[in-house]
């Protein structure tokens, strides 16, 4: 599945453009950062993508088919999941997501299988039968979550899925998404936590005042990590560092080092056996982040809404 | 075969938050009550004086009974429940999570439906509730049983025709001014026909049990009675569904459709009715025609991708589609031909009966209103289009030539009845003026003037719908050609 948007241009009351010539690609098994400024235009296209609105010109193409000509089809493969959250009084978790089930065209067991599959995925198997206004902030992110999901999109629009979570719960989140990613789905997913989006993102769309940024980030091929050691062994390190394999550089970094290795667990967990073998056993190590928020920081500078 | 029958999921979590709201389970619980009381103290009233052998086997009392029975359940399924469904339709339009319905496959035509069919259901329950106060009015004796039978009939079709015609503004997007516009036009088309009705069924000042039992006897009566609610019903649920829809889809053809079907349907009735009252129908369906037009004329949007992309193959079928098209200008194309239908039936009942200047004059008074709105429509649309200075100047132009023509109205008017030509200012503002004679040229006029603007601004819609490729030309459409911009 290739979602593209092409040239979308939206115009709000007096002129205002949320949205200037947007244009950008993903595919399945891709998650994208949407990252941008307050205003910048992000949540107004994914409504767009989700069919809640209507772009002044421009299109978005699902394998060549246009979500804006073709609504009905777009939304069989569209999970939309908005930052406004779930909350009523009167509506249980389980007959929310049935009633989505139902509108979303499934029928007879094959409800109760989606509403069951997705509740057990998200973790909200114990809270089937509490009212939405009754659950946290995190469970009604994994109640919304849970309802993009219940009919297997293809392709899921995530808008500030970890606005306001706990540190837990955005860990949690974390793992679903890249769950989701490793499952096939085009995600693409916006947030202002960059960190976070650098750690689950295969690459990231800049967007400010409606426009695409001429910066993509794409996920490296090599990573920085942090390490430190016992005092006695962290100041003759470095000739050690350098002479493992796998460690293409490496510098003193504050009271550590930082080395330049291959990205990846595998590749981190190689460079942490063979520096054990070299009796160099850290008390820290860590993959460095913040090139996102770098980058963020380097093109937007300046120019926030 | 086996018949799968599947509840539309609308209509099954309305009722799932129906039956949890505390307004309507505590109205349901006090609905008895209520009646009870109620009851009591009509009968008591009603049996004040009278010995136990004239209460056994002596006067009717049934009609005090039935009257407030009739009230109250009207109250609860009229006004309480689509008051309630309106509401709770108005909070969920204006929130991003309560309109993720709109992202899955329900069309706004099933969501429309499924809100109506819940708060029918919960109406049926509120009727079911009533039925021992019905049944005890019945055997309090000086009700028939057909009465008894069609009153709880009507009360659920009322209450569902109310809930459709309330569900519209609360399923708008407008703004509230356009919402009580809406509200208010429809609510004087649907106020005319319930007068017609009343006409037809010769029920002035009649109780609920001799209404109930003259549409029984009268078939006229009877399609009355049912046309009413039915088409409002119809109406209003196809209005609100296009309200409800995507703005890019083509969701006004079934609204157009449906438009025309009731106005098909209510034909009968300018027939069956008296020549007075006939011609509100007439002024029913100008209204309808005006609010059309003005809602068109004041939204100047093109024709919708939708709409072309489900544009018909045969170039003939085209043109004569381009009225039900989703667009400003097919609205207003629509708006004319729906008002010179009315005119032509209004026309042909006038030939056969009698001419009627009151008539006449409100007639020619919604065309000045519907030609300036489909004026103003025409070339709002053209300066949208690109075409903004020529827009400006036939606007100007436009504008002075009104100025111009009131003037000499009003100067006629001072001269022929001068003695009251200033108490008459207010109602000329509002085009009401009593020379007759003279507003008929300067509607014909304005109508010319309004019809040609709108071929002006019809020239670049109509160039895109007749042009345009579309998915029913080809069987599949070609992406690639459909190269669409909004203006």
């Amino acid at each position: 599945m290739k979602v593209e948007v092409t040239n979308l241009v939206k115009t709000f009351n007096r002129g205002f453009r949320a949205v200037d010539d947007l244009s950008f690609s993903f595919s399945s098994g891709e998650v994208i950062g949407f990252v941008g400024p307050n205003g910048a235009g992000k949540t107004t296209t994914m409504r767009i993508m989700a069919t809640l609105d209507t772009p002044d010109s421009g299109d978005i193409t699902l394998d060549g088919v246009s979500v804006l000509d073709h609504p009905d089809e777009a939304h069989r493969l569209i999970g939309f999941m908005p930052d406004d959250l779930p909350s009523r009084t009167d509506t249980t978790v389980d007959e929310y997501i049935d009633f989505f089930a139902r509108a979303y065209g499934l029928r007879g067991a094959a409800i109760r299988r989606a509403v069951e599959g997705v509740e057990d995925f998200t973790g909200l198997t114990g809270f089937r039968d509490r009212t939405l206004n009754a659950l946290s902030k995190g469970m009604k992110q994994r109640v919304s979550l849970a309802r993009a999901l219940v009919h297997d999109p293809a392709v899921l629009i995530l808008d500030e899925p970890a606005n306001g979570l706990d540190p837990r719960a955005r860990i949690e989140l974390r793992e679903l998404v890249k769950a989701l990613g490793e499952n096939g789905k085009a995600i693409l997913i916006s947030s202002h936590i960059l960190t976070e989006l650098e750690e689950m993102c295969s690459s990231s769309v800049i967007i400010e005042r409606g426009r695409r940024l001429k910066a993509e980030v794409e996920a490296s091929s090599e990573v920085w990590i942090k390490l430190r050691f016992l005092p006695a062994v962290n100041e003759n390190a470095l000739p050690i560092l350098l002479e493992t394999p796998g460690v293409i550089a490496a510098e003193p970094s504050g009271n550590g080092w930082r080395v330049k290795t291959a990205s990846g667990d595998e590749a981190a967990a190689a460079l942490l056996g063979k520096l054990s073998a070299r009796n160099l056993v850290p008390i820290l190590f860590e993959p460095e982040l913040g090139k996102l928020e770098d980058i963020f920081m380097h093109v937007t500078k300046g120019n926030l809404a | 075969m086996k018949l799968k029958l599947q509840i539309n999921p609308v209509t099954l979590k309305e009722l799932r938050q129906l039956v949890r709201s505390r307004i309507i389970l505590w109205g349901m619980v006090a609905l008895p009550i209520v009646l009870l009381i109620a009851m009591i103290v009509v009968l008591s009233d009603d049996m004040h004086g009278m010995s136990p052998m004239e209460v056994m086997y002596g006067n009717s009392l049934g009609e005090g009974p039935l009257n407030v029975t009739t009230l109250i359940t009207a109250i609860v399924t009229c006004g309480l429940i689509p008051l309630f469904t309106c509401i709770k339709t108005m909070i969920e339009t204006s929130r991003t999570n309560e309109r993720l319905e709109f992202t899955t496959a329900l069309t706004s035509s099933q969501i429309a439906s499924g809100k109506i069919a819940a708060a029918a259901i919960i109406s049926a329950i509120a009727v079911a509730l009533a039925m021992p106060f019905f049944a005890l009015s019945y055997l309090m004796r000086g009700i028939e049983l057909s009465t008894t039978v069609a009153i709880p009939v009507l009360l659920l079709l009322g209450g569902t025709a109310t809930t459709a015609l309330g569900l519209l503004p609360a399923c708008s997007r407008r703004s509230i001014v356009w919402k009580i516009l809406l509200l208010i036009l429809l609510g004087v088309a649907v106020w005319l026909f319930s007068a017609i009705v009343v006409a037809v069924m010769n029920i002035g000042n009649s109780g609920v049990h001799e209404i109930v039992a003259s549409i029984l006897l009268s078939l006229a009566g009877a399609f009355a009675a049912i046309f009413l609610p039915v088409a409002t019903t119809a109406y209003c649920r196809a209005q609100a569904a296009a309200e409800l829809a995507p703005p890019h889809t083509d969701f006004n053809r079934p609204l157009r459709i449906t438009q025309l079907v009731v106005f098909a349907a209510s034909v009968p009735l300018v027939f069956a009715a008296d020549e007075e009252e006939s011609m509100l129908w007439g002024i029913a369906w100008i209204a309808i025609a005006g609010m059309i037009a003005l809602c068109a004329g004041f939204s100047p949007t093109p024709v919708t991708r939708g709409a072309i992309l489900h544009s018909p193959r045969s170039k003939i079928l085209r043109v004569l589609a381009f009225p039900f098209a989703t667009g400003s200008v097919p609205s207003m194309v629509f708006a004319i031909l729906l008002a010179t239908a009315a005119a032509a039936v209004m026309a042909l009942r006038t030939y056969i009966t009698l001419d009627f200047d009151y008539a006449k004059k409100i007639i020619v008074f919604m065309y000045e209103c519907g030609a300036v709105a489909i004026a103003a429509g025409a070339l709002a649309r053209m300066s949208l289009a690109g075409n903004a200075r020529i827009a400006n100047v036939i606007g100007k132009i436009g504008l002075a030539y009104i100025v111009i023509v009131n003037l000499f109205i009003f100067l006629a008017e001072v001269h022929v009845v001068s003695e009251e030509a200033l108490a008459l200012v207010p109602c000329y503002l509002f085009g009401v003026v009593q020379m007759f004679e003279v507003h008929v040229p300067i509607a014909v006029a304005m109508g010319v003037g309004a019809v040609v603007l709108l071929f002006c601004a019809a020239g670049i819609d109509f160039t895109r719908w007749w042009k345009a490729p579309t998915r029913a030309s080809n069987g599949n459409v070609n992406e690639d050609k459909l190269v669409w911009r909004q203006h």
